[in-house]
């Protein structure tokens, strides 16, 4: 039997489902708990079936999270590698999409950090560079071959300078739609520290793209 | 009864949202219809959202899900059992990781570490390689590295003597060569490689001496190694234990001469077993 052929709930009822949710009707089915006991029984096309279905959502998440399409493919990679292998800790408590978010979210924040001490060693390069020692250095450009315009590059790298914590509530929130609740769930925190996060990252986004929110309050 | 700026602007979130109840709400907008300075971060705000969800949606590459196929295919989704602990033992890239690992030992001896450091420092932690088990592991791997999570994690750790580097050539009795664990990032172990380049050039006679030492140990050792402190006995039994479940060739006779110096410790301070 193929994953697709298997009668598990689509798309269309996933979002229903999460807009219940939302709402505050709490709909005690995972659409995700079908895929989720035929893999566990040794189905491997059902984890196939998952990670199609998810890949959007995770790939969306750690773009906008890490800043280029090399690494956050490289952490997608590692993310549903990880699901894989720990699969079994999965206890069906909460749905399992929230369980890709947390584990895609954990493998953002932990690559950002290795990134931020190679960005530090780049940095710390430049400078004995300008200061004539002879060392070569190529810093990349994370967003010149990634994002279309201008206007959405300066956001992504407003969201790149944003400490990871508020980046990840504000990227789940405003780019991703989960809800309060949802977020609290994936980044294992309480509702109000979501909220309180995601109003600092907005505030800090708010002064970096100073000149471009005043441009577009002026021609409202 | 009035409302304040401060109060005010404290809330522009959940007015955006809609979230505000609605007695508030109407003092909130009033106080707005008559502050242009609110009104005006309440504007910039929305206009900062809208920025945000103007972003496209990303597309994921067309062969993300085939390749991570292919790489669970090839065994790289397995469930990790104690057994890795022995199989890691010969994987060349945990040996490059131990030797970047090595060269930062001698060179940051002083440095302290805590346990709140980031998965990938299980790989090169300072304060040494380690046995963890299964829990451990899941635990690190899945939950953020919080202080609550290193917390929790770190009794479960067989922790290393913190100068193992120095103890390689003076063993401590009580330690041995059983293995080594590490979660090994490749940019990572880049990344560090790097850094002690960066270091060399600063230092380059040092730096060549900490090779040479870490070279030297390799030869002796012959495998990328783990000084286990065993000192508490239930960090022992918990990896003699682990030892044994594993299925590797090597682990009855690693289990057994960890039992032995257990007993013989004090009689007998070599470290590394020749048979291994």
């Amino acid at each position: 039997m193929t994953a697709a052929g298997c009668g598990t709930i689509d798309a269309t009822t996933a979002t229903r489902a999460r807009i219940l949710l939302k709402s505050g009707d709490y709909l005690d089915v995972d659409p995700d708990g079908d895929l989720v006991t035929r893999w566990k029984a040794g189905d491997e096309s059902a984890f196939e079936h998952l990670i199609r279905r998810h890949q959007g959502r995770v790939f969306g998440l750690l773009l906008r999270m890490l800043g280029n399409r090399e690494d956050a493919e490289d952490v997608a990679q590692e993310t549903f590698i990880s699901l894989h292998r720990h699969g079994h800790r999965f206890r069906h408590d909460a749905r399992f999409s929230t369980f890709v978010y947390r584990v895609a979210a954990n493998a953002a924040l932990n690559r950002r950090r290795t990134l931020g001490r190679k960005n530090a060693r780049l940095r710390k390069l430049q400078t004995r560079h300008a200061a004539g020692d002879d060392l070569p250095t190529t810093p990349r450009d994370p967003e010149s071959a990634t994002f279309g315009t201008q206007v959405q590059a300066q956001v992504q790298d407003a969201l790149l300078q944003l400490p990871s914590d508020l980046r990840a509530a504000t990227v789940l929130y405003d780019i991703e739609g989960l809800s309060y609740r949802e977020i609290a769930a994936v980044l294992e925190i309480p509702e109000g520290t979501v909220k309180s996060r995601i109003h600092r990252a907005r505030s800090a986004l708010r002064e970096a793209l100073k000149g471009l929110v005043s441009n577009e309050t002026k021609g409202e | 009864m009035t409302v304040n700026c401060a109060r005010v602007r404290s809330h522009l979130g959940d007015h955006l949202e809609g979230d505000l109840e609605l007695q508030f709400r109407a003092r909130v907008d009033e106080h707005l219809g008559r502050c242009a300075s609110c009104a005006s971060e309440l504007s910039e705000l929305r206009s900062t959202v809208a920025l945000l969800r103007s972003l496209p949606a990303a597309q994921p590459p067309a062969e993300l899900a085939n390749a991570v196929m292919q790489r669970i295919g090839a065994g790289e989704g397995r469930m990790r059992r104690s057994g890795a602990v022995i199989r890691h033992l010969f994987d060349p890239r945990v040996t490059a990781a131990l030797a970047a690992g090595l060269a930062g030992f001698a060179i940051f001896t002083s440095v302290e570490t805590s346990w709140v450091q980031p998965p990938e420092s299980i790989a090169i932690a300072p304060n040494g390689v380690f046995v963890a088990d299964q829990n451990a592991i899941d635990l690190w791997e899945t939950s953020p590295p919080t202080l609550a999570t290193a917390r929790s994690v770190q009794p479960r750790l067989a922790a290393i003597e913190r100068t193992a580097a120095n103890r390689f050539y003076r063993p401590d009795p009580r330690s041995m060569v059983v293995g080594f664990y590490g979660r090994v990032d490749p940019d990572l172990q880049q990344l560090d490689l790097d850094e002690q380049l960066d270091r060399a050039k600063l230092d380059p006679r040092g730096f060549l001496r900490q090779l040479n030492e870490v070279a030297e140990f390799e030869r002796r050792s012959r495998v990328a190694p783990l000084v286990v402190r065993a000192g508490r006995r239930g960090d022992a039994q918990v990896v003699a234990r682990r030892l044994r479940d594993t299925s590797h060739p090597l682990a009855n006779t690693l289990a057994a001469e960890f039992d032995r110096k257990q007993s013989n410790s004090q009689q007998n301070p070599s470290v590394i077993p020749a048979s291994y």
